[in-house]
C-alpha cells in the first residue's frame, strides 16, 4: 500500500485553528451568504441550473464531436489549436510557442488549469519570466505559496502578511491597508502587462460553434493578458467545451451567481480568434492548448459526472470539511468538495485514496453545485474503489471488526459498554478526543462522544426490567 | 499529439462514460421588464457603477464633458467619432482641453511595446455600446475598425455611450437572441460595473486593474 508523503489528516492538522484557516472559514460562509441571496432573487434560478446541467451533461456524451467542431472554428478564424496528452505535453508546447517568438515575459490571467499542470515552472525553467496578475494569485507567487480557494486564492493570508510582503518583495513602504495594497499591485502590475510579449490564460468555457474562449474575471487582468501582448495562449481542460453561444449564456447565468452571488462577473471576455485586420489593437496571435492529462480516464468511467464541473467554488464554500480545514490540506491544486473527487479521478487512488474521505457526506456541496453533480455518490463510489484495490484505513477495518466482535458477543458487548463508562475520564466537555491503545486509530481523525456514565441496557433493565 | 490520436481517445471514452441522463428543460418566467432603463439604472448603482439618462441628445456632449473634466483627466483614448451614437464628444472633449490619444497600435513588436507603454497615463476612455442588460446592469462591447479595446480598460474613468432602446433583458436572452454576436468580433466583452477585487480580506476594492469608475449615459432615442 502506497502511503501519500502527508497526507489529508496531517495536513489538515497541521492548519487546524490556525489564523489562516480561520480567514478562509469565515470568507467560505461569506460567499456562500452571497450566492444564496443571489438565487433566491432570481426566479429562474432553478431551472437555469436543470438547463445548465443537461448542457453540461449532454456535451461530455459527444465530447469528442464538439473538441472536433471547436478546432475547426478556431482555425478557420485564424487560431492555432495544440492537443495535448498530458502536462508535460502542454509546457513543451507553450515553451516552444514563446521561444519562437523570443518571449522573455509572459503575463498570466488567473488560470487552475495551468497551477494543474505547473506551466510556470516549466516556462522559468526555458527562460520565460512569468507573472501572475490576478491580485491573489500574484501575492501567492510573490510569496513561493499555492492558492487556497478556487475563487480566492489568498484566502489564508491577512492583510498584515501581505503589507510585509509587498514591502519585502516590491521594495515598498510597508502598509496593511488593502486600498493601498490594490494601488501597489495595479502599478507594478500594469506596466508588466503593457511590456509583456506572450499573455497566458485558462478558458472558462469554449464555445465549439464559433471557436470563442471565454474568460471570466472581476479585475480585468484576464482582458489586459488578452489584450496587450501580441500573442495569446489559452491552456483549457478538454471538458471547458459549451456547443453553442446560446448554451454560454446559461452558464453565464449561473457561474457569477455560484461563484460570488453576482448577476454577472464584472468582466466577460469572449475571445475568437485573433486581432483581425483593420482592429486596433488586441493580439497578433492566437493560440489553443487543449489538454487532457488523465481527463478521457474519468470520462470512461464511474467519476465522469465531475467533468461537468464549472469551477466556481460553491461546493468549497458550503463545505463544513473545507471551512475547518483549508485548502492547503487537500494537497492538490482542486480543493474542497470537487477536489476530494478530481484529484483521485485524475492523478490516481495510489496517492490520493484519503482524499474521498475527507467528507461527512452531509450533501451541502450537492445543493450548492449550479450543475448539481451528485458529489457524495461519486465520493462513495470512490471510497468503494478505495477499499477494494485494498487502500481502506486502518481505523476504519480496525474499528469495524472490533465493534462486529463485540457486537456479536453479548458478554463482550456490555463488558465494552461499561468499560466505555469510564472512559470517561478521558476526555473534556463531553468528547473524547484520544483513545487509548488500538481504538486511537479511529480518534486520530475524530473526537468521540463520550459515552454514558451508565449504558441505556442498564438502564432500562433498572426501570423498565422485569 | 495528433488531433485524431487525442480525439479517437475521448471518443472511446464517451463509449463507456458513466453519465446521468440530463434533466428536462423547464420553462423559464423570461422576465420582460417594463421599464428596462430603469432596471439597468437600478443594477448598475448596486454593482458601483454610474448611470445617467440625458433628457435629449442635446445634453449628452456637456454631460461626458463634464464627467471627464471631474475626474480631472487631460487625455483620452475613444472609439472613433462614427462608431458612437452621439455625434460631437471628441470634439467636445478636444475643445475642453482634453488629448485624445492615437488608440491603433502599431504590429511590429518594438513600436507596438513603445505605443502601449505610453498609454499608462491614459486617465479617461469613452465608447460606444453595443447593448445592455437590464438584469445586471452590464454593457456590451465589441472591437473591430474605429473601437479599440483598450479604451474601455486602460484608464481609470470609463464613459460608455449606449443607446436606451438597445437595453435588453438578460445575458442568457441576448446571446440567445444574438448567435453571429461572438464570431462577428474577435473580442465581445460584457462589462458590469467597474473593475473590482476581494482578494485581500475580503474587503471590496476598486479598479485593481480596470477602471475604477465607469459611467453609462443612456441616450435617448431619436
Amino acid at each position: 500500500m502506497i502511503e501519500q508523503p502527508v497526507r489529508f489528516l496531517d495536513r489538515a492538522r497541521a492548519k487546524l485553528g490556525t489564523e489562516g484557516v480561520a480567514t478562509v472559514g469565515v470568507a467560505a460562509r461569506r460567499l456562500a451568504g452571497m450566492r444564496e441571496a443571489a438565487f433566491a432573487e432570481f426566479p429562474d434560478g432553478e431551472a437555469m441550473r436543470d438547463r445548465a446541467r443537461a448542457i453540461r451533461l449532454r456535451t461530455l456524451r459527444q465530447l469528442d464531436e464538439h473538441l472536433a467542431a471547436f478546432a475547426d472554428a478556431v482555425a478557420a478564424r485564424g487560431g492555432h489549436v495544440h492537443w495535448a496528452t498530458d502536462g508535460n505535453e502542454a509546457n513543451a508546447i507553450v515553451a516552444a510557442i514563446a521561444s519562437n517568438h523570443d518571449v522573455a515575459t509572459a503575463v498570466k490571467s488567473k488560470s487552475m488549469v495551468t497551477e494543474e499542470i505547473e506551466l510556470n515552472e516549466a516556462l522559468e525553467h526555458h527562460g520565460v519570466h512569468v507573472v501572475e496578475t490576478d491580485l491573489g494569485e500574484f501575492i501567492v507567487q510573490l510569496a513561493g505559496d499555492r492558492p487556497s480557494h478556487i475563487i480566492a486564492p489568498v484566502l489564508h493570508k491577512t492583510r498584515y502578511e501581505i503589507g510585509e510582503l509587498f514591502a519585502a518583495e516590491l521594495g515598498v513602504d510597508y502598509t496593511a491597508d488593502p486600498t493601498e495594497l490594490n494601488a501597489v499591485a495595479r502599478h507594478h502590475l500594469r506596466s508588466v502587462f503593457l511590456r509583456a510579449d506572450m499573455g497566458i490564460s485558462g478558458v472558462n468555457f469554449a464555445v465549439a460553434e464559433t471557436g470563442s474562449v471565454c474568460l471570466v474575471t472581476n479585475e480585468g487582468n484576464g482582458r489586459l493578458a488578452t489584450t496587450a501582448p501580441r500573442i495569446h495562449v489559452a491552456v483549457m481542460g478538454m471538458e471547458r467545451i459549451v456547443p453553442t453561444v446560446a448554451d454560454l449564456g446559461v452558464m453565464l447565468e449561473v457561474l457569477g451567481r455560484s461563484a460570488t452571488g453576482q448577476r454577472l462577473s464584472v468582466y466577460t471576455n469572449i475571445v475568437t480568434g485573433p486581432r483581425r485586420p483593420g482592429d486596433p489593437d488586441g493580439p497578433d496571435e492566437f493560440h489553443v492548448v487543449i489538454l487532457d492529462n488523465g481527463r478521457s480516464g474519468v470520462l470512461a468511467g464511474s467519476s465522469a459526472e465531475i467533468l461537468a464541473c464549472i469551477r466556481c467554488g460553491a461546493c468549497l464554500n458550503v463545505c463544513p470539511v473545507y471551512r475547518e480545514a483549508g485548502g492547503h490540506a487537500y494537497g492538490d491544486v482542486y480543493s474542497g468538495p470537487v477536489g476530494a473527487v478530481l484529484t483521485p479521478a485524475l492523478r490516481g487512488m495510489d496517492d490520493w485514496h484519503d482524499l474521498p474521505y475527507a467528507s461527512s457526506l452531509c450533501g451541502a456541496c450537492k445543493d450548492a453545485c449550479p450543475i448539481r453533480i451528485d458529489i457524495p455518490e461519486l465520493l462513495l463510489d470512490l471510497r468503494a474503489k478505495a477499499t477494494s484495490a485494498g487502500h481502506d484505513d486502518r481505523w476504519l477495518r480496525r474499528g469495524l471488526s472490533a465493534y462486529a466482535a463485540a457486537a456479536t458477543h453479548p458478554a463482550v458487548f456490555r463488558a465494552m459498554l461499561r468499560a466505555g463508562g469510564m472512559a470517561g475520564a478521558l476526555g473534556r466537555e463531553g468528547w473524547i478526543a484520544k483513545l487509548p491503545g488500538k481504538g486511537g486509530s479511529w480518534t486520530d481523525s475524530r473526537d468521540l462522544p463520550k459515552p454514558a456514565r451508565e449504558p441505556f441496557y442498564q438502564w432500562w433493565k433498572r426501570n423498565r426490567g422485569t | 499529439m495528433e488531433r485524431d490520436a487525442f480525439l479517437d481517445r475521448v471518443r472511446r471514452a464517451t463509449a463507456t462514460a458513466r453519465l446521468p441522463e440530463p434533466p428536462p428543460t423547464l420553462e423559464l418566467t423570461q422576465t420582460e421588464y417594463e421599464d428596462p432603463a430603469e432596471e439597468f439604472t437600478r443594477n448598475l448603482t448596486s454593482v458601483d457603477g454610474i448611470a445617467h439618462a440625458p433628457a435629449t441628445i442635446e445634453d449628452v456632449v456637456p454631460l461626458v464633458v463634464n464627467i471627464v473634466q471631474d475626474a480631472g483627466a487631460t487625455s483620452f483614448l475613444s472609439w472613433d467619432a462614427d462608431e458612437l451614437p452621439v455625434p460631437g464628444v471628441i470634439e467636445g472633449l478636444q475643445a475642453a482641453g482634453c488629448d485624445r490619444r492615437p488608440a491603433v497600435v502599431p504590429l511590429a513588436d518594438a513600436a507596438r511595446r513603445t505605443h502601449q507603454v505610453g498609454y499608462d497615463d491614459v486617465a479617461a476612455g469613452v465608447t460606444g455600446a453595443v447593448a445592455g442588460f437590464a438584469s445586471s446592469g452590464s454593457i456590451v462591447l465589441d472591437t473591430g475598425p474605429g473601437r479599440p479595446r483598450m479604451a474601455s480598460l486602460i484608464p481609470t474613468l470609463h464613459v460608455a455611450l449606449l443607446r436606451r432602446s438597445a437595453i435588453g433583458s438578460s445575458v442568457s436572452v441576448w446571446l440567445a437572441a444574438h448567435p453571429a454576436a461572438a464570431a462577428e468580433t474577435s473580442n465581445l466583452v460584457f462589462v458590469t460595473g467597474p473593475s473590482r477585487t476581494g482578494d485581500i480580506e475580503m474587503q471590496l476594492n476598486l479598479g485593481v486593474h480596470g477602471p475604477r469608475t465607469i459611467h453609462v449615459v443612456l441616450v435617448p432615442d431619436g
